[in-house]
């Protein structure tokens, strides 16, 4: 059995092909972990480190990853109620009175692309938004994106009230005025500089966890 | 002892080129109307939405988009003044904005400094404002001060600090208005009172502007929208800027992104011209791109953005604020910053927007070399030289003197030579001694020099005093506010 068709319509980023390629290795029988970690997210691994060498452009990642997605729908319905899971879930967004997304849009599409489930909460995302969306998706990772050197407060209100409510997640900031003296300062569990050092971080954090 | 203030010194338009034909241009506004009618923008605030449906725009309440008519954009845009004043603290100092001139400005709102003596780089704060204010006062070609970075050491009143630190340290017009929550906004208009003289003379020579981002695609940002309004109503002028990226907020074709952006900028002049009818409105249009393998903010593309929006601000009958940019993308000022300046500087008089330059900043706005502002100002005095001080009298020909010398003779004893050879400028960056010297090195020493010495001077003791009222009073409304 090969899951080398899925990997390689990923690599090739075809979009429509892919559906069928998983359905059919399902229908084969060839186990859901292996069509999980050596097809979808393993194939991802490879366009994660050809964007990183700077072989890829953002918008060819961002097919890549929603190629990954189409596939990963198919799987779902086997995923549900067995212990092969994804590799995580994060819940994301920029934090209140901010309204930049670029970065934090980039940084969304390249945690799904590693395999993880995203919920982008989008932009000017209140504390109390951030924690209702933790209690609701359990996330083993919340990000927070900030711009404004005014909204950077807003992440240390966001920790703060996770603090409080005794919310057993990794909290993880960045944004350009960002850095990680000031992650330091306000009790988050790390920094990321930029989209993939973002993805770094959270395959660290969620191995720890 | 105060410092004297040199006067300003705008470009002229004499070399500006004209880059899209009439049919172009047209096509592009074309292009905005119909954008503005049938794909709409979306206005997040309950007045703007209720003006538009009072004259005649359809509004989705519940997706707060707004489409507008061509009619309705075009009779708005009709009231929108082509020309008028930004105010200095005297007339001198005063910024015409017709069309006429191009005045130089620095560019804003940077995170980061390079510490003038530990030369580590650190957050900004309201000092470094206030610095950078007191040097561009001091350098004729800079004739509007945006505060080139935020005041970090204050929270939600940082931008009112800026402007504060601007007023209290140059003569020249501040961009003082930027995005505050809107229960801060009217300590804005009364610091700009204040410094007017009244809400009459703020009206005719407001010693301040604002200006306000959209939100590309399409869409404005509520506070910013509630703000411009206010305001307006006072007689202060605003820029209203769309930031389209190629590739992630627009198209990934200059056109495209043009286009979108123009549509975003006039909706907010419209809505302004619904409100007040002939408010002081300013165009702005910067296309960047995002870096196509990192995702990241690239505004220093060698496509000519600048200069069509330009004239897409002038083909609305309104000044524009963009164009010619000095504005640099690496980190570091190195090779590039040279660049990037030198081209940047040239680019001032051939586009000819009324307000450009964006001097001080590198890594794409973000972060403050203090001594690139000297570097800066330096090759927008040499582009002033090359294409605006050249004078033609015949009788610099000097034939009489060539005559005299005769064939094979030498010009270094003649009268002629000893009245001409102290009309040239030297590079600056070389020693008494005639040898080159590191620029930046050079740079920072001047800078040092004119941060020791120059003294501006200041406002009227009952001025200050009330703006000093003003902000402790806004500082206390933040600080309810949470
Ligand atoms: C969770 O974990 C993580 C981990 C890593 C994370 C992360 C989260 N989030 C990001 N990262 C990291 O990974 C990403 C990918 O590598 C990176 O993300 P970045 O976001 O840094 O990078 C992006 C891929 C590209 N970068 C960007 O997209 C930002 C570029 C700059 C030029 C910028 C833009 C484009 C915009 N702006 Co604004 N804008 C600026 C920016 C200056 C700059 N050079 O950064 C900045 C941030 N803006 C500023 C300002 C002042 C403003 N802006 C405003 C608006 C806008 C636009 C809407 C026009 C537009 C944003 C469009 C959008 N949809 O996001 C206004 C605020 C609106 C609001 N309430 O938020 C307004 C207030 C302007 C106004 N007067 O209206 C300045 C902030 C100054 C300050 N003191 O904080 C500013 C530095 C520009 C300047 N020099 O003036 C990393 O930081």
């Amino acid at each position: 059995m090969s899951v080398d068709a899925i990997f390689q319509s990923i690599l090739e980023r075809k979009r429509s092909d892919i559906a069928p390629l998983v359905q059919a290795e399902i229908d084969a029988g060839t186990e859901i972990s292996v069509i999980l970690n050596d097809g979808l997210i393993g194939a991802m691994d490879v366009v994660g480190r050809q964007f990183g060498d700077g072989l890829l452009f953002v918008p060819e990642l961002l097919v890549a990853a929603e190629t990954m997605k189409t596939g990963l729908e198919v799987l779902r319905p086997k995923l549900v109620g067995s212990e092969i899971t994804n590799r995580g879930t994060v819940v994301i967004g920029t934090v209140q009175g901010d309204l930049h997304d670029i970065g934090k849009n980039l940084v969304s599409m390249m945690v799904e692309g590693a395999g993880f489930a995203v919920v982008d909460l989008g932009v000017d995302v209140a504390p109390e938004r951030f924690l209702e969306a933790a209690r609701e998706h359990r996330p083993q990772v919340v990000g927070l994106s900030a711009l404004l050197t005014t909204s950077m407060p807003a992440m240390r209100r966001c920790i703060e009230l996770f603090e409080d409510a005794e919310i057993d997640v990794k909290i993880i900031v960045g944004g350009a005025p960002v850095n990680q003296e000031y992650a330091d300062e306000i009790g988050a569990d790390g920094y990321g500089s930029d989209a993939p050092g973002a993805v770094r971080l959270i395959k660290r954090l969620v191995t720890e966890t | 002892m105060f410092s004297e203030t040199p006067d300003i010194v705008p470009f002229g338009t004499s070399s500006r080129r004209e880059l899209l034909t009439q049919t172009q241009l047209d096509t592009l506004q074309g292009g905005t109307l119909r954008l503005l009618d049938e794909v709409g923008v979306r206005f997040p605030s309950r007045r703007a939405l209720e003006l538009f449906a009072e004259h005649g725009a359809r509004v989705d309440w519940e997706e707060e988009i707004v489409r507008i008519p061509p009619d309705l954009v075009r009779d708005a845009m009709s009231t929108a003044p082509r020309s008028f004043v930004l105010g200095g603290r005297e007339e001198r100092f005063d910024l015409l904005l017709d069309g006429c001139h191009s005045y130089v400005a620095t560019d804003g709102t940077g995170v980061h400094v390079v510490d003038l003596e530990t030369r580590r780089i650190r957050a900004s704060c309201k000092e470094d404002v206030a610095m950078m204010a007191r040097v561009c006062d001091a350098l004729p070609m800079v004739s509007f001060f945006w505060p080139p970075v935020g005041a970090q050491d204050y929270g939600a009143t940082a931008p009112l600090h800026q402007c504060h630190a601007g007023l209290t340290n140059t003569l020249k017009h501040v961009r003082g208005g930027m995005t505050v929550p809107p229960r801060l906004a009217p300590y804005v208009v009364e610091m700009a009172t204040a410094v007017a003289g009244g809400a009459g003379a703020l009206r005719k020579r407001p010693p301040v502007c604002a200006n306000f981002c959209t939100i590309a695609p399409m869409s404005q940002d509520g506070d910013s929208i509630d703000n411009a309004l206010m305001y307006a109503e006072a007689g202060i002028p605003m820029s209203f800027m769309a930031m389209p990226t190629m590739g992630s907020t627009a198209p990934a074709t200059p056109l495209g992104a043009l286009v979108m952006g123009d549509a975003e900028v006039v909706s907010g002049m419209v809505l302004v011209q619904l409100a007040f009818p002939g408010a002081p409105v300013i165009h702005s249009n910067l296309v960047s791109l995002m870096h196509p393998r990192t995702g990241g903010y690239v505004a220093d593309v060698p496509i000519p953005t600048g200069w069509i929006s330009v004239q897409m601000a002038h083909a609305w009958g309104v000044p524009s604020l963009g164009g010619g940019s000095l504005s640099v993308g690496s980190p570091e000022v190195g090779w590039s910053a040279g660049l990037d300046s030198g081209i940047g500087a040239l680019t001032i008089p051939l586009y000819g927007g009324e307000i450009c330059g964006d001097l001080g900043l590198t890594g794409g706005s973000m972060i403050l070399y203090p001594e690139l502002i000297i570097l800066q100002h330096e090759a927008c005095c040499f582009a002033y030289e090359l294409l605006e001080g050249f004078e033609f009298d015949e009788a610099d020909m000097a034939l009489d003197v060539i005559a005299e010398v005769g064939p094979r003779g030498h010009f270094l004893s003649q009268k002629h030579t000893r009245k001409h050879i102290r009309d040239f400028r030297l590079p600056p960056a070389e020693g008494a001694d005639g040898l080159p010297r590191d620029p930046q090195e050079a740079a920072l020493e001047e800078f040092k020099r004119l941060h020791e010495t120059h003294r501006p001077r200041p406002l009227p003791d009952e001025v200050l005093a009330e703006l000093d009222r003003i902000l402790a009073a806004a500082d206390r409304e933040s600080e309810g506010m949470g």
